[in-house]
């Protein structure tokens, strides 16, 4: 009955306090509300119902729970009007968040999905397609750790069809 | 519990690994394609091709709608085809009904030759040639180096003439490049000579081609801007003016063997010199005063749409058997009028039997023709708002149908008013007369809408012109019969109707008036002409006849007049059959055999697109 309407007519002078964020391995992050909330998942659950403490979030561990609220803590902050955060700063800072070693970098975007942070899934997602520039099938499945599961023939018929790749 | 978030990849759903597939491009798509199956799958998925095809797609069509017309199966085909459709090694790749018209143009094949090729050939020639029509095409040099390239156009594809000498195939526009960034452009035929010069040719230029081939003009365009308008093209009709673009045509291998044994290696092979030199040719339509553009998908719609082409094909057997019919009737009518004398005393049952079916298939007919009309309207590509092609495609297929079916209520009126209007006999002739007049007033209102259709300046090619004069003829052939077919039937309906006719004998002599109202009563159309007197053909003299009896053949005499209605009436319905011949002789001619051969032709070339343009290394030395 809390219909969108006023889903989206309340929030704003809802999101004050805290709230607790439990990860699957069971550690505990107590963030602000407005903090939390730029993960959209949690501002749905935080809308539903307002009088909530805590919020378990089974599918995330708390290694990337503690990134995820970094990042959205530094957004909330650098996303200010006044806050003399400039693009480019930002950019540095995002470039030197996504520093983390391939595990953590998965297991970030795993969890950017999961919480629906749309930024962070993007940033997380470009860092991987930039890891897969200019490398050769092989270095992709040795780093990525990709069993090469293709018969020879396969793999034949697609090096004929990408041919103009092998300049 | 570490375990489960550890880095495998298999833990990555689909979707993610979509996701971060968008960032990458083509080339390092088909990279990861390489990696494993399910990259493979994920990578070639047409979500991620359709964004880098949006370019060279016309914008004006619904992408995927564009690529179901072309028979193009993917998006990732269709980028490739516009990237590489030259490149032999994509050749069996690339599926044979990818082909759009502008493949057509610049379809060349290395077919066979490639292995068969004597080694002198050094020149690549496009298979196929342009006899006619406007065609303009774009090659986009991304690398270049000094008198690396040689573009141009052709007469001759003789490869026993290799570039020394006074080859034939030099006999036309040759764009070159020349130090310091100069191109030149050279012209033939005969003595080679230097046509023009411009500046800033370099890696990224578009050189372009605009071949004007009926009138023999060749404009040369460098950035689109145009160069130079060659105008001596040799006129060797019917010799084709072929794209050409010299290089060495070996296969790699051969190159290599050759330089295993000890032979000297040219200085670029057919494979790597594609991709090292990298060129790009697609087809544009040029804005401004030279657009000609040529729209085979107009062509492809009016033709493939299978719901259309169903209800087409049904409609032309049941028109085409009503026509038969209708032919075999006038052939029986047409004897039986020139043997009237030797049968003068003929039964009356086949002129009452043909006649009968000639009112049943003048009642028929027009629903064929009209179901085809409905046609148009059933078939989903032709829906409202309609766009000027779809108002052509009315007004040349539709708008007739509507006519057949106007020329039917014309007829079911003639029988009403025969039926019930007996008392008000002289209408019939007076209608006769309206219907005459009024249908020649339609035939020429319909007329007038179609022919300015008919030069809407929409098509340049060859299969287009035939589109359109069919479009045009049988339109207006199926005015002319459809008008034929409403006074005719009317004609014969009036001659079904003896009782309607005025009873008293008319003061004429008994010889001629049988004769008269017997031989009109092969039920020619023509009857129904304002010249027509009516008076000729009421004495009837039937007194061994009961009254119910439509017709009879009465005794046909020599007379002046019993020999003029005659030679008119055969005359009639020889017209009617140079009518039926000359609409279904023009189909024949014009659409179902071009368009035959043109699919016939599609499905040949189409089978090996292979290699058009090359580029050679040593175009120029081999020049001087």
């Amino acid at each position: 009955m809390a219909t969108p309407a006023a889903a989206a007519a309340a929030p704003a002078p809802q999101l004050e306090g805290d709230i607790k964020l439990v990860s699957e391995d069971a550690h505990e992050f107590v963030t602000p509300k407005n903090v939390a909330a730029q993960c959209k998942m949690i501002k749905t659950m935080l809308e539903v119902s307002e009088e909530q403490e805590f919020i378990n979030l089974p599918n995330v561990k708390g290694k990337e729970l503690e990134k995820v609220i970094e990042y959205c803590r530094y957004h909330v902050q650098a996303d200010k009007p006044d806050s003399g955060v400039s693009d480019n700063d930002k950019k540095t800072w995002d470039e030197n968040f996504v520093k983390v070693d391939k595990e953590t970098l998965f297991n970030l975007i795993m969890a950017a999905n999961y919480l629906d942070v749309k930024s962070l899934l993007d940033l997380t997602c470009a860092t991987v397609a930039n890891m897969l520039k200019n490398k050769t099938p092989e270095e992709i499945r040795r780093e990525f750790n990709i069993k090469n599961d293709l018969t020879p023939e396969e793999e034949e018929e697609i090096k004929r069809e990408s041919a103009w790749l092998y300049q | 519990m570490g375990q489960r978030f550890s880095f495998a990849m298999e833990d990555i759903p689909d979707e993610i690994l979509t996701l971060i597939f968008s960032y990458l491009t083509p080339k390092e798509l088909g990279t990861l394609s390489c990696a494993c199956r399910r990259w493979k799958k994920l990578a070639l998925d047409d979500r991620l091709w359709f964004k880098f095809c949006l370019g060279s797609l016309p914008s004006q069509t619904d992408p995927t709608e564009y690529l179901r017309l072309h028979n193009i199966p993917s998006f990732r085909v269709f980028y490739l085809s516009q990237v590489n459709f030259w490149d032999p090694a994509h050749s069996a790749f690339l599926p044979e009904s990818s082909f759009s018209s502008d493949y057509r143009k610049f379809t060349a094949r290395t077919s066979g030759s490639k292995a068969s090729a004597p080694p002198s050939n050094e020149v690549l020639f496009a298979e196929r040639g342009f006899l006619e029509g406007i065609h303009y095409w774009e090659v986009i040099v991304h690398q270049l180096k000094a008198t690396d390239m040689l573009v141009g156009v052709t007469v001759s594809r003789d490869p026993a003439h290799p570039f020394s000498g006074t080859p034939p195939w030099l006999a036309s526009g040759w764009v070159s490049c020349t130090y310091n960034q100069t191109g030149a452009i050279y012209s033939g035929p005969g003595n080679f000579r230097l046509a023009a010069q411009f500046s800033q040719f370099k890696t990224g230029s578009e050189l372009g081609f605009r071949l004007d081939a009926d009138r023999r003009e060749l404009t040369i365009f460098h950035n689109r801007e145009p160069q130079v308008v060659i105008t001596d093209l040799p006129a060797l009709s019917p010799v084709e003016l072929r794209t050409a673009i010299p290089c060495p045509l070996q296969p790699p291998d051969t190159l290599q063997r050759a330089h295993e044994a000890g032979g000297p290696l040219p200085t670029i092979t057919l494979g790597r010199l594609i991709l090292s030199q990298n060129l790009s040719l697609k087809t544009v339509t040029l804005r401004g005063p030279q657009t000609q553009s040529i729209n085979r998908v107009d062509l492809l719609r009016t033709m493939d749409p299978p719901l259309y082409q169903t209800i087409d094909f049904c409609v032309s057997i049941v028109t085409a058997s009503c026509f038969a019919l209708l032919f075999l009737v006038s052939i029986v009518e047409c004897v039986r009028c020139l043997c009237a004398e030797r049968h003068s005393h003929g039964g009356n049952r086949p002129w009452t039997h043909t006649s009968q079916v000639g009112v049943i298939f003048h009642i028929l007919l027009p629903i064929p023709l009209g179901s085809r009309a409905l046609g148009f309207y059933l078939e989903p590509s032709l829906s409202p708002p309609f766009s000027e092609q779809d108002w052509y495609d009315i007004l040349l297929q539709a708008i007739p149908g509507y006519f057949f079916l106007l020329s039917f209520g014309l007829l079911a009126l003639f029988w009403m008013l025969l039926v019930h209007g007996k008392t008000l006999f002289k209408i019939p002739v007076l209608l006769k007369r309206i219907s005459f007049w009024g249908s020649a007033i339609v035939m020429a209102v319909a007329l007038a809408l179609v022919l300015p259709a008919a030069f809407l300046p929409k098509y340049s090619s060859v299969e287009q012109t035939f589109h359109r004069i069919e479009g045009t003829y049988a339109a207006a052939i199926d005015f002319c019969l459809s008008v034929c077919f409403a006074v005719y039937g009317g004609a014969l309906l009036v001659q079904l109707r003896p009782k309607a006719r005025p009873l008293p004998p008319p003061p004429r002599e008994c010889d001629d008036s049988p004769d008269l109202g017997s031989v009109d009563g092969v039920g020619c159309y023509y009857k129904g002409l304002p010249d027509d007197d009516p008076t000729s053909t009421t004495p009837r003299p039937s007194p061994a006849l009961p009254p119910a009896v439509d017709l009879t053949l009465p005794p046909l005499l020599v007379s002046p007049a019993a020999s003029r209605v005659r030679r008119r009436v055969t005359v009639q319905a020889l017209m009617c059959w140079g009518l039926f011949s000359l609409r279904w002789g023009l189909l024949v001619v014009l659409v179902w055999v071009p368009a035959s051969a043109e699919r016939w032709v599609l499905t040949m070339t189409c089978q090996r697109p292979a290699v058009a343009y090359q580029v050679c290394r040593g175009g120029k030395r081999a020049l001087c």
